[in-house]
């Protein structure tokens, strides 16, 4: 059984729980895996955190919830400060936003990062920047393929599919490179 | 959509949604509701899709006043829910004894959280287990099913209004924060292969003389509706088969042993639970509801150690399956029990169990890890 724990983690706003989705449902529709997506945030709306924990299976997933995650994806100081407190260190992968999140006093871990909201603003809008961070995860990870994901993102966004896609593939350029620390 | 419901197929779902759609399918056109988390979501769906497929929505003043919107709206022939969580759950205590008395099916969806009292809202509890069985005063015997998936959460609403129209009494599902925030796969089977059970209605018609609403010659009489032209009378008071009080020990005695009796000698049928591994198990997990999941894992990973643990998972809690869990008893030498509470399903377990039961109490706010329920289990193969 191939079993994958992932754990998003940013503030309110980012689109976390929506990245979460996208991930969970292009797992289960698109690749016919299992997949379960428990969330948490604090109690405010925006600007809290938020955090959305994704496991991916081949198999039935007995147990949903990720203790540790395989894949840690950090989009804010906090969600990285958090992690670590809480002792939910990646077991594997540390993707990060390399605008937003100062991996400095991390050792040992596999790191990529990539400027995702900057990426989205200069795209336009900032709030792809969840989408950049997908495109990353996916040619990171090979988890999920980039053509499942991007198949639930056109269904979920078909009146922005264009720029949605563009921002993907920036993301998926961007790991391609190992990450530019730009 | 068909007929406004969800289409049949694979979705990648919401426990809270599935459980409103489920609703929708189940013929339920009537939620009467007020916020709470984590149920939040079942009653803002309905909302949303009740006005889709020709049904009502109604916020309520409280949680009183939303078991007593939907008892209403049952008795007027409508399918009809409620969602809450502890508090909630714990103002409808009174009504969901009048909606037991006055015989009307309803169902009554509780995410559990995080008690006593406001508790830990956002977070995960089972803490309401016996207050689903014992909430109400006086006699009568619940039905609640507890769903472990999303999947489920969908299944088991479905079958709740069934069991509700079926014995025409409230039912309730005992979710959790856990099942009702989490998203996971749901497949939605053609319509036409779910089995939609609707109550039966009187086979006379109205105005006959002397037509009784609780007709004592049927386990469970056919219901006449408010609007319908039969004479009825409901009330909460002790009652006759006309429905109107009768202040004396022998209606009392066929009154409350009517309510008992049409679910105890139905008991068998309404039981469910899943064995996992159970053929040769000497240790048994006993579980319910999101526990299962850890637990699925712990016994995994014993057996690959050797041991021979298998789980038995309660679908339905109420009524009690007695005979299944004295049966695995029989065989076993230990029976654990997780719980997200301090113990409240321990103790039907032990009254009929016949070896030793060991409770693994845990307090509410986060899933057992299966690391607990396995070292539980390693400890006493030794």
């Amino acid at each position: 059984m191939v079993r994958w724990d992932i754990s998003l983690f940013g503030f309110g706003g980012q689109g976390i729980i929506r990245g979460g989705q996208i991930l969970g449902e292009a797992a289960v529709l698109e690749e016919g895996k299992d997949a379960a997506l428990s969330i948490a945030y604090g109690p405010e709306q925006v600007g809290g955190w938020s955090r959305a924990d994704v496991v991916i299976s081949d198999e039935q997933i007995d147990f949903p919830l990720v203790v540790k995650p395989d894949v840690l994806i950090v989009m804010s100081q906090e969600g990285l400060d958090r992690s670590w407190k809480e002792g939910r260190i990646p077991r594997k992968q540390l993707i990060y936003d390399s605008g937003l999140v100062d991996v400095s006093t991390v050792k040992g871990i596999k790191m990529v990062g990539l400027p995702a909201t900057k990426i989205a603003e200069q795209l336009g809008r900032r709030i792809i920047a969840n989408i950049v961070v997908l495109g990353a995860f996916s040619e990171v990870t090979g988890i999920v393929k980039h053509e499942s994901l991007l198949k639930v993102i056109r269904r979920r966004f078909p009146k922005a599919i264009e720029l949605n896609e563009k921002a993907f593939m920036e993301g998926v350029r961007h790991a391609r490179g190992g990450g530019a620390v730009v | 959509m068909t007929d406004g419901l969800i289409p049949p197929g694979k979705y990648f779902m919401q426990g809270n949604i599935a459980c409103a759609e489920a609703a929708l399918i189940a013929g339920c056109r009537f939620f009467a509701g007020y916020p709470i988390t984590p149920s939040n979501e079942i009653a803002q769906w309905m909302s949303y899709r009740l006005p889709q497929v020709g049904g009502h929505f109604i916020q309520m003043e409280d949680e009183i006043a939303s078991i007593m919107a939907i008892i209403g709206a049952s008795n007027a022939g409508v399918k009809s829910m409620t969602a809450t969580s502890g508090p909630g759950f714990s103002l409808m205590q009174e009504n969901i004894g009048f909606g037991m008395m006055i015989e009307t099916p309803c169902v009554i969806v509780n995410v559990q959280r995080g008690g006593p009292s406001t508790g830990i809202p956002t977070l995960v509890g089972q803490g309401d287990m016996m207050q689903a069985r014992w909430g109400s005063h006086g006699d009568y015997e619940a039905i609640a099913y507890v769903p472990n998936s999303v999947q489920e959460f969908f299944d088991l609403t479905i079958k709740a209004f069934n069991a509700a129209e079926e014995y025409r009494q409230p039912v309730i599902v005992l979710a959790d924060q856990t099942i009702g925030h989490m998203y996971g796969p749901l497949v939605v089977p053609p319509h036409e292969e779910i089995k939609i059970v609707n109550r039966k209605l009187p086979n006379v018609p109205p105005g006959v003389p002397d037509f009784k609403p609780f007709d004592a010659k049927y386990e469970v009489a056919p219901m006449a509706l408010a609007g319908m032209g039969y004479r009825i009378h409901v009330t909460g008071l002790t009652h006759d088969e006309k429905g109107y009080p009768y202040y004396t020990h022998e209606v009392s005695t066929w009154c409350v042993k009517h309510l008992v009796s049409k679910i105890r000698n139905n008991a068998e049928k309404i039981w469910e639970v899943e064995r996992f591994t159970l053929d040769d198990a000497d240790i048994v997990v006993i579980t319910y509801g999101i526990t299962s999941r850890p637990a699925y894992q712990a016994v995994k990973v014993a057996r690959s150690e050797g041991i021979k643990a298998g789980m038995l998972r309660l679908i339905t809690v109420w009524p009690f399956p007695e005979e299944v869990v004295r049966k695995v008893s029989e065989q076993a030498k230990v029976i654990l029990v997780p719980e997200i509470n301090m113990g409240q399903m321990i103790h039907p377990i032990r009254e009929v169990a016949e070896c030793l039961v060991i409770g693994l109490s845990w307090a509410p706010g986060a899933v057992q890890t299966p690391d607990v329920i396995l070292d539980a289990i390693r400890s006493v193969s030794r």
